[in-house]
């Protein structure tokens, strides 16, 4: 990584040195946008599939629903999770006791081959997502799991019904796995092996959304064109996106100062504090509301089975410093104080540097000469865990907590994650649903490598139970407030922030909605 | 002839030895491929199972290898994960590309290093002796993605010459249609002469990066050769026997410096084919160097194993090469392959 800081200073001080001319910018219905990688499968389900894909799948297919649009922090446009809006579905109507969902679909939409949209291929799409183990897995966090459950009543009209009331269960129709995919087509393409079109539908797009992709070169990059007949949604301002894959961030940086590029996606925060002071370009950004970073502790072994002892490492930690050094102050906070009787989550968890204090806590746990450890983090993270482990390293230093830093693969601290042998480490998460008792169930309850605390506190995880399928809201906020006091009170995963998605680009590129997914929705962007 | 021979009778070994190791140490890479691509949090240990039996990685090592053989000996090198295309196609697209911009750094390289290297041999002392230390030590000492960027930081970001350095042809251009993979070709093929320079102006600042890493060994063998011809005694007899400058210089020097630079230069081609990782990322050029690291860093097994078989082909069929030519220039390397 010092590298690569070395060239962005190169960069930094060219720019300076003389304003370079700019060329002419394409058509003004034209865009061209810049990501680090490209996609690598044209459906939303399957193996290894990356997030760059989500960019194809978003804007080529529509869903039931979409989320609303909120301001977020900074005045950025970002998707509003506890407001869903139709998308294929021009209205929907909940049952009292909230386990049949009537949808109705827009008349006169259609599949980019003008076959009309219907009921069927709704069936036909949302039993595929519960069909396939991956689309499975993530259904069922909404009550979603059987093809039993999904309804064609007629051509414009479907059901879903649900063993429970869940809360989880419209938003999961607004994520990125239930795109409405023209069933005739895609059952052509289907075999007696793979009833599903899986290998038919990842090279080729059979939906009905925005924009049709008009090309596609693996590695480099697609065209988007506009679907005129699009019916599900205002009509998009752009008529073209040319979208390049510029894997340095040099080379997003410099095509898009140079006017070769009008909008580049996976701005690290230091180019995104330099490039919002370039004149000609602006940076939107906004932290997604579950995506977080942390510093998590292994409570199954010692010395941080001692909650003493992770409360001391809480207050040691030099957060301001951190937060400036590895994010330019690009994000929300996720320490010191928080809001009173705040019901969401994460939120901030009171923690503050007091040095005093951690070496008391650290004494009081029986080590009063510190023990050392190792604190470990992903390579592909380190432009923002470098800085953070160093601090991290130096602060703790001073209670006599001796740290080596240990840098690590992705594809290696998954399985160690998995085996639940890491101590000590920086990571990042994200949660796309996010009412906060979902948050607690996969970060701080269960087996999984998601529980990077490896906490297992009796009291939360029956708060996490019993709040599964709470329909009475009082009851509901009492018991998230009573896991959030634990949360804070123990400390398993020390929350440090939410970093901003920042998405650089020209001036009069508007329109910018970011989502929860981090890829671009076209649908809204004009330029 | 029989020579020639000998060596080809050895290429299936060698390969054989090849595809055992990359299967060995792609299996002995830490990491757990099944846990990697199945990272999100709504996946359960069902989900990543079911991944594993999915890449076939629940099936013990001896039966993985026995299908990654049958399916090779159809010519089948899997599929890749991270590109979710099979691999045969990814290297088929993108093996060109890497040729074509190794191809040409090559021979700029070869038309800096030969003329430079010859002549600061002839004068040792004169300034053209010291510009080749100087290609030398640059090429030698400067990283090629810093090469790169200095390029694309004159010549794209502050003077506007080159064009965006987005892989191979501007997104405006249709790309010719695919005959031999390799652009400039295809273009003239198709004679398409917009296309013809467009591929020529985005090869440009690529080529004369890796050009500048290639000089540098060309260079140093290329007056080493050519310092020690000069001064053999059969150079001095022809000197002494009044031979014209350029009838020693064509006959005499260029025959006996030609192996030891040929043979450097097919080690210096094998390893900008692969080595050319970082100007492909610098300049977002779609070859196989970034694809096969990509692939490393997210425990792909298929395309790793796929490009190591493919570059341990094409060196061993350069070095085949390059050895039958330095046989067919220099009689007497014959004698030391019967001996």
């Amino acid at each position: 990584m010092r590298r690569r800081d070395v060239l962005g200073l190169g960069l930094g001080a060219l720019a300076a040195a003389g304003a370079p001319m700019r060329r002419a910018t394409a058509a003004p219905t034209s865009l061209t946008v810049v990501s680090e990688a490209g996609p690598n499968s044209f459906d939303p389900i399957g193996v290894g599939v990356n997030r760059n894909s989500i960019q194809i799948t978003w804007n080529v297919y529509d869903r039931l629903l979409r989320f609303g649009t909120k301001q977020g922090l900074g005045g950025a446009s970002t998707y509003d999770y506890f407001a869903l809006e139709g998308e294929a579905a021009e209205a929907w109507e909940v049952s009292p006791d909230a386990t049949r969902i009537v949808f109705h679909l827009r008349k006169g939409a259609t599949f980019h081959d003008g076959a009309p949209v219907t009921a069927r291929d709704v069936k036909w799409s949302l039993d595929r997502v519960v069909s396939l183990p991956i689309g499975k897995a993530q259904f069922a966090t909404g009550s979603l799991t059987a093809p039993e459950q999904f309804v064609a009543l007629d051509d414009t009209t479907f059901q879903v019904s649900l063993p429970r009331a869940d809360r989880f269960a419209l938003p999961n129709l607004a994520l990125t796995f239930p795109i409405i995919v023209n069933s005739e087509e895609a059952r052509r393409h289907a075999g007696a092996d793979d009833p599903w079109a899986t290998a038919w539908l990842k090279t080729n797009v059979a939906g009905g959304g925005p924009f049709r992709l008009e090309s596609y070169a693996p590695g480099e990059g697609a065209v988007f064109a506009r679907n005129e007949a699009w019916r599900n949604g205002a009509a998009p301002a752009l008529s073209r996106v040319i979208w390049r894959v510029a894997p340095t961030a040099q080379l997003r940086r410099a095509t898009l100062q140079r006017g070769d590029a009008d909008l580049a996606q996976d701005v690290s925060p230091q180019d995104a504090a330099d490039l919002a002071a370039d004149p000609a370009l602006k940076v939107v950004g906004a932290p997604m509301t579950g995506v977080f970073q942390f510093i998590a502790m292994n409570c199954a072994t010692a010395p941080f089975d001692n909650v003493k002892v992770r409360r001391a490492i809480a207050a040691a930690l030099p957060y301001d410093a951190m937060f400036q050094a590895a994010l330019f102050g690009r994000g929300r906070p996720l320490f010191g104080p928080a809001a009173p009787d705040d019901p969401a989550f994460p939120q901030p968890l009171g923690t503050a540097t007091d040095l005093a204090k951690a070496r008391a806590l650290l004494a009081e746990a029986g080590l009063p000469n510190g023990f050392d450890t190792t604190f470990t983090y992903e390579l592909s993270l380190a432009s923002i865990a470098e800085p953070v482990a160093l601090l991290a390293q130096e602060a703790l230093g001073k209670i006599g907590v001796r740290v080596t830093i240990d840098k690590t693969p992705a594809g290696q601290l998954g399985a160690r994650l998995q085996k639940k042998e890491v101590p000590f480490y920086f990571e990042a998460s994200a949660a796309f649903l996010a009412d906060p008792d979902y948050f607690f169930r996969i970060f701080y309850t269960g087996p999984t490598r998601w529980n990077f605390g490896s906490y297992a506190n009796a009291e939360l995880a029956a708060l996490v139970e019993r709040t599964r399928f709470e329909t009475d809201h009082a009851a509901y906020a009492r018991d998230v407030r009573r896991m959030i006091e634990l949360a804070k009170d123990e400390l398993p995963i020390i929350l440090l922030w939410q970093p901003a998605l920042d998405v650089a680009m020209r001036r009069r590129v508007e329109g910018m909605k970011l989502q929860f997914h981090r890829q671009l929705d076209l649908r809204t962007l004009s330029g | 002839m029989s020579a020639v021979l000998r060596r080809l009778v050895a290429v299936p070994p060698t390969l054989a030895v090849v595809v055992v190791a990359t299967f060995a140490l792609t299996h002995l890479l830490p990491g757990d491929p099944a846990a990697f691509f199945t990272s999100s949090p709504g996946a359960d240990s069902s989900v990543v199972e079911a991944t594993r039996r999915a890449l076939g990685l629940d099936e013990p090592l001896w039966r993985q290898f026995a299908i990654y053989l049958g399916r090779l000996a159809q010519g089948d090198l899997g599929q890749s994960v991270v590109s979710g295309r099979p691999v045969l196609d990814d290297l088929a697209r993108r093996l060109p590309a890497s040729a074509e911009l190794t191809l040409a750094a090559m021979a700029v390289a070869l038309a800096v290093a030969l003329p430079l290297g010859a002549r600061a041999a002839a004068r040792p002392g004169g300034w053209v002796a010291r510009l080749g230390r100087l290609v030398a030590a640059l090429g030698g000492a400067t990283p090629t993605f810093v090469t790169g960027l200095c390029l694309i930081l004159l010549f794209y970001y502050a003077a506007g010459l080159a064009p965006a350095p987005f892989g191979r042809l501007a997104p405006a251009l249709a790309p010719p249609p695919h005959v031999t993979g390799f652009l400039l070709i295809d273009a003239v093929l198709a004679l398409d002469g917009r296309a013809c320079l467009d591929a020529l102006a985005h090869l440009a600042l690529p080529a004369a990066t890796l050009a500048l890493f290639a000089a540098a060994p060309l260079t140093r063998v290329a007056q080493a050769a050519t310092a020690a011809t000069l001064a053999s005694d059969y150079v001095r007899a022809a000197r002494a026997n009044g031979l014209s400058r350029r009838r020693i210089a064509l006959s005499y020097v260029l025959r006996n410096a030609a192996a030891p630079i040929l043979t450097t230069a097919g080690l210096v081609f094998t390893a900008l084919l692969g080595a050319g990782v970082l100007v492909e990322r610098v300049f977002a050029w779609p070859g196989v160097g970034a694809y096969a690291l990509d692939a490393l860093i997210a425990l792909d097994h298929s395309p790793v194993q796929g490009f190591i078989l493919a570059m341990a082909t094409i060196s061993l069929l350069v070095n085949l090469a390059v050895d039958v030519t330095a046989t067919l220039i220099d009689p007497r390397l014959r004698l030391v392959d019967h001996a």
